[in-house]
C-alpha cells in the first residue's frame, strides 16, 4: 500500500481550556479528494494549521509525506499548495511580483501554466493585490497555490464569502488537479454541495472530534431517511440504535437511520413496526443530522 | 451625550491598561519631582525617569492616533469599526483628539508643576505641555487624514516631530515670549483639528485615492502581458520581499531626516571654527554653525532611528490580535533560520543605504553650504563665499581620513546592531515581551543606579570607573548565561545547530575584537583623559573592553530564528 499523504494519530490539542481537537486519528492516502466538513469552530482550520506545520502537535503526531511538517517546513510545505479563506495574500504586491516571487519557492514552478491561469481567471499581471475584488484575489491566490502542480492541496474553506464563477474556478482547479497525476486535495468547506461533487471521502468534524470519515459512496449508502409505521400509537420516539433524531408522533415515526439497512429492516420489524418510506440523503442533510445528533 | 460618553468608552476599553499604567508613571515622578530638585536627583536615576516619561508619552501617542492599518498606508489609519457607529464624523474625529490633547497636556503640566514647586527655577509653566500636545494632534491628523500616497505618514512624522523641534528650539534661542509660544501651538492644534476632521470625515464615505505611479486606465490591456521571471533563486525573492516590506522604511526615515535639516542651511547663519583638525598656515576651516551644532547629532538619530525601525515602526509580519505570522509569511517553504536571517541581511542593507543617503547629503552639504577660514587668532580671514569642500578637503590627512572611514563603519555597525537587536521580541509574537523587555531593561537599569546611590559611602562617589567596568562584566557573564539558557530552550528544535553557534561565536569574536582594535587606536586621548581623573589603566582598557563585548549583541541575534520558530510553529 502507498505512504499515506497525511497521517495524523491521536492528536490533540487545547488552547487554554479550550479543547480544539481531540484525539484524531486522520488518513489521507495519494491520489484521493477529502472533504473536511464542520460547524464553526469544529476545529478544522486547526487540524490544516497543523497539517501545515503552524500549530505543533501537545499530544500525538502528525506526519505528512511522511515527515514532521513542523521540523522540515522546507521540504513538506514546497509540495503544497495551500489557500485560505482569509486569503493572507500581501496586499501591498502586484500580481506579477506575487508570481515572480512565489516561483521563486518551488522548483516545480510551470511559469507557462502559471501564464496559462493568469489569462484563464482575467488577472492583470500589473494590478494590486489590494485593487482587485475577493474573488481575483482568491484567484490570485488559486494560481499561486496550483501552478507548481503541488503533491497536496489543502484548501481551507476557499470559496466562503465568493461569487458562483470563482467558486466553479476553484472547483475547476481541484477537478483538474485530480486529472494531473491523480495528486491529492484536502480541503474544508461549508458548501457541502461542492464537497459532494468532487469528494471521494469525507470526514465529519464537531468539537474537536471526528464523528465520521468514510468513503462518500458509502457514507451516502448508509444514511437513509426512513418513516416507521406502528402497529399502535407511541408516546415516545422508539430506541433504534443508528437513528441521528426523531420525529413525528402517534403511529407514524421518521427518523435519519445511520448504519447497515438489513439491520434497520431487522430492528423495525422486532419494535413491531414497518418502513413505509425510505429515501437517500444529500451530504446538506447527513451533516445536518450528524452535528445535530452528537 | 451618549455618543460622546460610547466613543470614550470604546477608547477606555481598549486602552485601559496603558492609561493606567503611564497615570503610575507620571504620577510616580510628579511626585518624586516635588519633593526632590530635578538637581539633586541622581542623574542616571533622574535620565532614566525622564526617559519612562518619553515611553509614557510615546504610549498615550499609540493610544490615541489609534492605528489600524499599517504606517506605510496611503489610506486613513482611523479605525474602520468606529465608522460604523451612529456618531457624527465630527465628535469620532474631535472627541479622540480633544480627550488625548487634554490628557497630554495635563499630564506634562502635572510633572512641570511638580518641577516648579520643588525650587527649580526658570520653568517655562506652559509652552512645553503644549508642545507635547500639539505633537500629539498633529501627529492624529497626519495618520487619520488618508493623504493617498504610501509611506507619506512615516515622512510628514518625522517633518512635523523635527519640525515642530527646530521651531521650539529657534523660538527659545530667540527668546520668543511664552505667550506669543503657546499661540502658536494652539494654532497648531485647531489646524490639525480642521486637517483630522476633513480627514476622518474623507474616509469615512471612502472618499480616498492612493497615488500610484502608472496610472493606466482599468481593465485588461489588449496586449499580451509581458513576460514574468523569476526570482533566481528563494533567498533573492525572500531578500526582495524583505527589502520591500521592511527594508526601505530606514532610507526613507533618513532621507526625510536628511531633508529636513537641511532646509535651515539656507537661512544666513553665524560660523564656527573646526578646531579638532590641525591649523594650516596657522588657519582653521570655518562651518556654518548650525551644521557644526547639528550634524554629529543627526549622525546619532539614524542609529535611532534604526532601533525604533528595528522595534516594529514599519509593515509588520504578524496580525493584530493573536500576534501570529501572517500565513502567506508562514506558509513559505523555507527554514526558519533562513527567514531570519533574511530579515538580518535585510537590516545590513537596509543599515548600509541609510548610511549611503547620509554620505550623499553630506556631499551635497559639502557643495552647496559655504565656509571659510579663522585664525588661531581669532581674526576673521577670508569672506564666507567658498564651498565647504573648497575649504574642508585641504585639512583631511590620511590619518583623519582612516579614522573617519573607522567612524563611519562604526556607526553603520550600530546601525545595523540597533535594528536587528530588536527582531527577537517582534518575532515572538508575545506582547509581553516586545514591551516588557525594554521598559523591564529600563526598570531594572534605573533600580541598580537607585541601588548605588542610596548605598554609596558619604563623601565618595557612587559611580567610579571600577564600579562601571564590574559591571560590564557582570552583563557580559549575563550573556553568558543568557546564551545557554536559550540553548537549552531550543533543545530539540533542530533551529541552532552546534555548527550554527559555533560561526555565531567566532563571528562575535572577530566582530568584538575588530571594534576593541578600531576603538583602541580611536579613543587614545579620551582614555587618558579618563586616566588623569582617577581610572587606573587596567580598569579603563577592562571597561572599554567589557563595553564593546556587551554591546555587540550576540545571544539577541541568535534569539531572533528561536522566536520566529516559537512564533511559526505554536505549541
Amino acid at each position: 500500500m502507498e505512504e499515506p499523504i497525511i497521517e495524523i494519530k491521536g492528536l490533540t490539542r487545547r488552547f487554554g481550556r479550550n479543547t480544539a481537537l481531540n484525539d484524531i486519528d486522520l488518513t489521507v492516502r495519494p491520489g484521493i479528494v477529502m472533504g473536511l466538513v464542520g460547524e464553526n469552530g469544529a476545529g478544522k482550520t486547526t487540524l490544516i494549521k497543523h497539517v501545515l506545520g503552524l500549530l505543533c502537535a501537545q499530544e500525538g503526531s502528525v506526519r505528512v509525506f511522511g515527515k514532521d511538517p513542523v521540523a522540515n517546513p522546507e521540504s513538506v510545505l514546497s509540495q503544497i499548495g495551500y489557500l485560505s479563506e482569509e486569503g493572507d495574500l500581501p496586499m501591498w504586491m502586484r500580481v506579477r511580483e506575487l508570481i515572480r516571487y512565489a516561483a521563486a519557492f518551488y522548483p516545480t514552478w510551470d511559469m507557462d501554466y502559471a501564464q496559462r491561469l493568469l489569462r484563464e481567471f482575467s488577472l492583470d499581471p500589473d494590478a494590486k493585490l489590494s485593487k482587485l475584488s475577493k474573488g481575483q484575489r482568491s484567484r490570485a491566490g488559486l494560481l499561486v497555490a496550483m501552478a507548481y502542480r503541488p503533491q497536496l492541496l489543502l484548501l481551507d474553506e476557499p470559496s466562503s464569502g465568493l461569487d458562483p464563477i470563482v467558486r466553479r474556478d476553484i472547483l475547476g482547479a481541484i477537478i483538474r488537479t485530480i486529472a494531473d497525476d491523480g495528486r491529492t486535495v484536502l480541503f474544508s468547506s461549508h458548501l457541502l454541495s461542492e464537497v459532494e461533487r468532487v469528494s471521494d471521502r469525507i470526514a465529519i468534524l464537531k468539537s474537536g472530534r471526528i464523528l465520521l470519515n468514510d468513503t462518500l459512496e458509502n457514507v451516502k449508502q448508509r444514511h437513509v431517511r426512513v418513516t416507521l409505521l406502528f402497529s399502535a400509537a407511541r408516546e415516545s420516539p422508539p430506541d433504534l440504535e443508528g437513528s441521528l433524531g426523531w420525529s413525528g408522533g402517534k403511529r407514524e415515526w421518521s427518523t435519519t437511520y445511520f448504519g447497515p439497512i438489513t439491520q434497520l429492516e431487522a430492528a423495525a420489524a422486532a419494535m413491531g413496526a414497518r418502513i413505509v418510506d425510505r429515501h437517500g440523503l444529500s451530504l446538506d442533510e447527513i451533516f445536518v443530522a450528524q452535528v445535530g445528533a452528537a | 451625550m451618549t455618543a460622546v460618553r460610547g466613543v470614550s468608552w470604546a477608547l477606555w476599553q481598549r486602552h485601559r491598561v496603558v492609561l493606567l499604567i503611564v497615570a503610575g508613571v507620571v504620577g510616580t515622578f510628579s511626585s518624586a519631582l516635588a519633593t526632590n530638585r530635578i538637581d539633586r536627583i541622581p542623574a542616571p536615576v533622574a535620565g532614566m525617569g525622564l526617559l519612562l516619561l518619553v515611553f509614557a508619552y510615546l504610549a498615550l501617542v499609540g493610544v490615541f492616533i489609534q492605528p489600524d492599518a499599517d504606517v506605510a498606508t496611503g489610506g486613513s489609519s482611523y479605525p474602520v469599526h468606529l465608522f460604523v457607529l451612529p456618531v457624527r464624523t465630527w465628535i469620532l474625529a474631535l472627541w479622540p483628539m480633544l480627550v488625548g490633547t487634554a490628557a497630554v497636556f495635563l499630564a506634562a503640566e502635572s510633572v512641570l508643576l511638580a518641577d516648579k514647586s520643588s525650587g527649580t527655577e526658570a520653568v517655562p509653566l506652559w509652552w512645553p505641555a503644549l508642545f507635547a500636545s500639539a505633537l500629539l494632534a498633529g501627529l492624529q491628523a497626519i495618520f487619520w487624514y488618508p493623504l493617498g500616497i504610501p509611506y507619506s505618514k512615516l515622512v510628514l512624522t518625522f517633518l512635523h516631530i523635527g519640525g515642530l523641534a527646530v521651531a521650539a528650539g529657534l523660538a527659545v534661542s530667540y527668546r520668543v515670549g511664552e505667550g506669543l509660544m503657546c499661540a502658536g501651538l494652539l494654532g497648531i492644534i485647531a489646524v490639525s483639528a480642521v486637517i483630522a476632521s476633513i480627514g476622518v470625515s474623507r474616509a469615512r464615505r471612502g472618499d480616498i485615492r492612493i497615488f500610484e505611479l502608472d496610472r493606466r486606465p482599468s481593465g485588461l490591456s489588449l496586449q499580451a502581458p509581458a513576460p514574468i521571471r523569476a526570482y533566481p533563486g528563494s533567498g533573492p525573492a525572500q531578500s526582495w520581499y524583505e527589502w520591500r516590506l521592511h527594508g526601505i522604511i530606514l532610507p526613507m526615515m533618513v532621507a526625510a531626516l536628511f531633508g529636513l535639516f537641511c532646509i535651515p542651511l539656507t537661512v544666513k547663519d553665524t560660523y564656527t571654527p573646526v578646531t579638532l583638525v590641525a591649523p594650516l598656515g596657522g588657519l582653521y576651516p570655518t562651518i556654518p554653525t548650525y551644521v557644526a551644532t547639528y550634524l554629529p547629532l543627526l549622525f546619532v538619530l539614524v542609529p535611532f532611528a534604526a532601533w525604533i525601525v528595528g522595534c516594529g515602526a514599519k509593515r509588520t509580519d504578524v496580525k493584530r490580535g493573536d500576534h501570529t505570522f501572517h500565513l502567506f509569511f508562514a506558509t513559505r517553504p523555507s527554514s526558519d533560520r533562513t527567514l531570519a536571517a533574511q530579515k538580518l541581511w535585510c537590516a545590513a542593507k537596509s543599515s548600509a543605504v541609510a548610511w549611503f543617503l547620509v554620505l550623499l547629503g553630506l556631499a551635497a552639504i559639502l557643495a552647496g553650504a559655504r565656509g571659510g577660514y579663522q585664525s588661531v587668532g581669532q581674526d576673521y580671514v577670508a569672506p564666507y563665499r567658498l564651498p565647504l569642500s573648497t575649504v574642508i578637503l585641504p585639512y583631511l590627512d590620511e590619518t583623519t581620513v582612516l579614522r573617519s572611514v573607522a567612524i563611519l563603519a562604526l556607526l553603520i555597525l550600530w546601525t545595523w546592531r540597533n535594528y536587528a537587536v530588536g527582531f527577537w521580541t517582534e518575532l515572538s509574537g508575545s506582547l509581553w515581551l516586545r514591551y516588557g523587555y525594554p521598559i523591564g531593561g529600563l526598570l531594572v537599569a534605573s533600580g541598580v543606579f537607585t541601588l548605588l546611590y542610596w548605598t554609596a559611602r558619604p563623601g565618595e562617589s557612587w559611580l567610579s570607573f571600577s564600579l562601571l567596568a564590574g559591571a560590564f562584566w557582570v552583563c557580559v557573564l549575563a550573556k553568558g548565561v543568557g546564551l545557554l539558557a536559550l540553548l537549552r530552550y531550543q533543545r530539540g528544535t533542530g533551529v541552532l545547530t552546534p555548527r550554527i553557534v559555533a560561526r555565531a561565536l567566532a563571528s562575535y569574536a572577530a566582530v568584538s575584537g575588530a571594534i576593541i582594535l578600531v576603538l583602541f587606536a580611536l579613543t587614545g586621548i579620551v582614555r587618558s583623559d579618563f586616566m588623569s581623573i582617577g581610572g587606573s589603566p587596567l580598569v579603563i582598557d577592562s571597561l572599554f573592553v567589557g563595553a564593546v563585548l556587551f554591546w555587540v549583541p550576540l545571544v539577541r541575534l541568535l534569539a531572533a530564528p528561536v522566536m520566529l520558530h516559537h512564533n511559526r510553529h505554536r505549541s
